[in-house]
């Protein structure tokens, strides 16, 4: 190793340290057998997660949450596939403007978004639940799933489609038997990413739904005691949206 | 339709915004042809042989095969088959899959559709490979594959895009073999879109010459070769001494010593061609165009020797000559001065080219 | 020959099928984003009567946006800017030790940086807030080496504690552009930057720092805008001494019900962002250019 890789090495040590103490120290609070979330932990044990398990708001909070990612990620992946399909029948140039459009939304404060929506909704009638927050969602998720899959569609290789077309299929079923087949990876990756993205959101969903999701969830149990349980919850996210998100790269980087 | 030919091009014309591609182009191709459309990178060729094949819509023209029209018609509903330069295979299927694919589609008895593929890779030699996915298979393979997969459904016309381009010449001049064999052994008529002359004068019987969109020359290989059309043919095609020269009351001096070329036709600028192979070195100056020994390259079977000589008006040019081993004259070394001959029906003269 | 009309109606029918692929983004985007925000907007010039809006084209809630709050505006909009300079700075340096400095273990720690970008904002907050706390891990560490007898109040509920919390949450979104641009350059060019006789410090500003400029500004004005617009980090982890305009914003739509001020708050401080982000723009393409 070098000498002046010393700096460096030391920089990007702290960085991570910065990074991830805290949320390795939040998981490591959430099996303590202790009653607060601080040093020292008295034993590890999954007391808090059986408080978890025995508390009614938390399941309704998950039922909720997986009702709003799992919508979520449907809506937007079928949307964003339409679109990306339609964006390789255009010019490259064209079809990056319209990816530029397609992101605009996350150019503003999600403060700002899920009060124009809040604002929106109650105007045209839409009462908050989770349709509110499904559609909500959707305007930050799909900008991702959309270049994510456009990314894939426009680097593909044409000549099996076009063999396939040769070979008597239709526009349709060579899209199904060839295309389809070669994007599933990615398209399965594309919906995990919208999952993440979705239950990553805090602010437009504390606009948006009617009953607590995690993480509203989260925010009302802080604002009144903070006990290991709140680690319980958090590292039950972090979890998930980690396996997801590996997951997700997984199948869209490294795979054909 | 007397004379069949099998595919007709009338007219036929894609344009790109303002960018003409394909000039329009008429050609007739017979059935049982090994047809070649040669050129070089960006000719228009393989948007030609798309159009052939229902890839691309045509801006004007028509496409007929057997007499019927096709021009509209997608490339599902063709009865063309395509080998692609990049194979275009289905990687998540196996070989066996991929050929069967286009039977599926068609609904054939299963029994049928196992009988023909066993056949077809046969044909190929790729049995032992039925049931390995596609994608684990080396470029030859693949592209005899894709070659399989196009040829069980009996196309009437198959249509090869560069399909050899990627492959290493060795396995290049063995693909030849196998393309020469099975065009012999189920006839059809191939289309090969290339840009390489060798591969074209080795597998066709007919060849187009193409640049810049529109057809230079068709014909045989031969008389492509010994009578090309124009100086772009003459270079495309082998090496070729392309001498300027005047045509000057019907007749044509190459420089000092040279015999006159009788060449009917009005006072012009040409371009008189002779194949380097066609020459023979003389030592000395005697008879036959005098010249100076520039370069004398070894190349294996046989020499290249650049010669200086120069032209009737007194400019010098470079004529190159390919010559046996044994009959480079004793003493030709670099600046010896020779004199350069050729038979009396060698020299071709072509309008003055760039 | 043929008719152009026929290759006309292809032309259209092709052009029918993509807008047809295109309809259902079109109205996620216009439905719910363009037709939202436009209404938001109409609705900032509105009147608030007692329990309902009243339709009006009046600037007065425009006008109280920046007089009753021009305050915290000024602070929120500079805590903005804190959090996305230091956001910004950190992020390049970490992305530039990994591409050129830390060798085969870059990608690794990249990969480590990169996995807290998710695990939810609200758990992130919670986490600054167990850490900090009274009884926090801090504290406790503090107290444990003996520095202090009492737990350190100062720790929580205060604008560092709400600069730390949003620069954490903020950090891992900065590197992802940065490290992006940082790949695509060519080792090469800054081979033959200091070949050419150029120092670290004058490479860095004359060929690295303007081949990433969209990028820079890219992972500055995510950050700038997330952290002014932020109001979960402030009421959790800030003192209400030192609360964010997002704060008040968002209280506009609590108790208060007064629709048009929130959306008139909403868009003065949008537009204060996007000018100030006008200015970084100008400033970094005056100071970052090919010399």
């Amino acid at each position: 190793m070098r000498q002046g890789a010393v700096l460096p090495f030391a920089f990007t040590a702290a960085v991570l340290l910065f990074l991830t103490v805290p949320l390795v120290l939040c998981m490591l609070f959430a099996f303590t057998t202790g009653n607060a979330s601080s040093l020292p932990v008295p034993g590890l044990g999954l007391r808090w997660f059986r408080a978890l398990d025995a508390n009614p708001q938390f399941w309704a909070a998950l039922s909720v949450t997986a009702q709003v990612t799992v919508g979520c990620a449907l809506a937007s992946t079928l949307t964003g596939l339409l679109a990306a399909i339609g964006m390789t029948r255009m010019s490259t140039a064209r079809a990056m403007s319209w990816l530029v459009v397609l992101s605009l939304p996350l150019m503003l404060p999600p403060l700002v978004l899920g009060l124009a929506l809040l604002t929106f909704f109650t105007s045209v009638g839409l009462k908050p639940g989770v349709t509110a927050t499904i559609l909500a969602h959707l305007v930050f998720t799909l900008p991702f799933v959309t270049g994510v899959l456009y990314a894939r569609l426009s680097t593909m290789d044409r000549a099996p489609v076009d063999a396939a077309r040769d070979l008597g299929q239709s526009p349709f079923g060579a899209f199904r038997d060839v295309t389809l087949p070669a994007l599933g990876p990615t398209l399965i990756g594309a919906m995990l990413i919208a999952m993440a993205l979705s239950l990553d959101d805090f602010v437009i969903t504390f606009f948006t739904t009617s009953r607590n999701t995690l993480s509203t969830l989260i925010w009302g149990m802080m604002r009144q005691s903070i006990t290991p349980e709140i680690n319980a919850i958090g590292t039950s996210i972090i979890a998930f949206s980690l396996s997801v998100t590996v997951i997700a790269l997984r199948l869209t980087r490294y795979r054909g | 339709m007397a004379a069949a030919s099998l595919l007709e091009l009338r007219g036929l014309t894609r344009r790109y915004g303002t960018m003409t591609a394909v000039q329009p182009i008429d050609l007739a191709i017979r059935e049982n042809d090994f047809f070649a459309i040669l050129g070089p990178s960006g000719c228009g060729k393989t948007t030609l042989l798309r159009m052939i094949g229902g890839f691309v819509q045509p801006s004007d023209g028509y496409v007929l095969i057997g007499g019927r029209d096709v021009t509209r018609l997608p490339p599902d509903k063709r009865p063309t088959g395509m080998v692609f330069q990049n194979y275009g295979l289905f990687s998540h299927m196996t070989v066996r899959q991929n050929v069967a694919y286009g039977l599926r589609l068609r609904r054939r008895p299963r029994a049928e559709i196992g009988a023909e593929v066993e056949r077809m890779l046969d044909l190929v030699h790729l049995s032992p490979y039925a049931d390995r996915p596609a994608k684990d298979l080396s470029g030859g393979q693949k592209q005899r594959v894709a070659l399989a997969r196009a040829l069980i459904l009996k196309p009437k016309v198959l249509l090869l895009d560069e399909p050899l381009a990627a492959l290493d010449l060795q396995l290049r001049k063995a693909m030849h073999q196998e393309l020469l064999a099975i065009h012999e052994a189920i006839g059809g008529t191939f289309i090969l879109v290339s840009h390489d002359q060798t591969e074209v004068m080795t597998l066709a019987n007919r060849v187009a010459v193409m640049s810049g969109g529109r057809v230079a020359q068709e014909g045989s290989p031969t008389e492509i070769y010994d009578r090309p059309a124009d100086p772009f043919v003459a270079r495309f095609i082998g090496d070729a001494n392309l001498l300027p020269a005047r045509r000057t009351g019907g007749v044509i001096l190459l420089g000092d010593g040279a015999p006159p070329i009788p060449s009917p036709g009005a006072d012009a600028a040409v371009d008189v061609m002779l194949r380097p192979e066609a020459l023979r070195l003389v030592a000395g100056h005697g008879s036959g165009l005098r010249a100076y020994i520039e370069q004398v390259v070894f190349q294996g079977s046989h020499v290249r020797v650049h010669c200086l000589a120069k032209q009737a008006g007194g400019a010098e040019m470079r004529v190159t000559a390919t010559l046996g081993r044994d009959v480079l004259p004793a003493g030709s070394g670099q600046g010896a001065a020779v004199s350069i001959t050729w038979a009396e029906g060698a020299p071709l003269v072509l309008p003055a080219g760039a | 020959m043929r008719m152009p009309d026929a290759e006309r109606a292809q032309l259209r029918r092709e052009g029918l099928k993509t807008a047809l692929l295109m309809a259902p983004a079109v109205i996620v985007f216009i439905g719910l984003f363009v037709a939202p925000l436009a209404w938001f907007f109409v609705q900032s010039f509105w009147r608030n009567a007692t329990f309902r809006v009243v339709p009006d084209f009046q600037f007065g809630n425009y006008a109280t946006a920046f007089r009753d709050y021009g305050g915290v505006l000024l602070r929120t909009l500079g805590t903005g800017l804190e959090v996305g300079g230091i956001t910004t700075v950190l992020a390049f340096f970490f992305a530039y030790a990994v591409r050129f400095a830390l060798g085969r273990a870059g990608p690794l720690i990249l990969v480590i940086a990169l996995t807290t970008l998710f695990g939810g904002y609200v758990v992130k907050v919670y986490a600054w807030r167990s850490l900090l706390g009274l009884d926090g891990i801090l504290n406790g560490a503090l107290m444990a080496a003996g520095l202090t007898d009492a737990p350190v109040e100062a720790l929580l509920f205060n604008a560092g504690a709400v600069t730390v919390t949003l620069t954490h949450y903020l950090l891992p979104l900065a590197i992802l552009p940065l490290y992006g641009a940082l790949a695509d350059m060519d080792e090469t060019v800054i081979a033959a930057a200091r070949d050419s006789g150029a120092s670290a410090p004058r490479t860095m500003f004359d060929i690295v720092l303007p081949q990433i400029r969209p990028a820079l500004i890219a992972s500055f004005a995510m950050s700038f805008l997330l952290a002014a617009g932020d109001y979960v980090t402030p009421a959790l982890v800030g003192s209400p001494g030192n609360a964010m305009y997002g704060n008040f914003i968002q209280s506009q739509f609590g108790l208060r019900m007064n629709t048009p001020l929130g959306a008139a708050m909403s868009f003065s401080l949008l537009g204060c962002c996007l000018l100030i982000l006008a200015t970084v723009w100008l400033v970094m393409r005056r100071v970052l250019r090919a010399r």
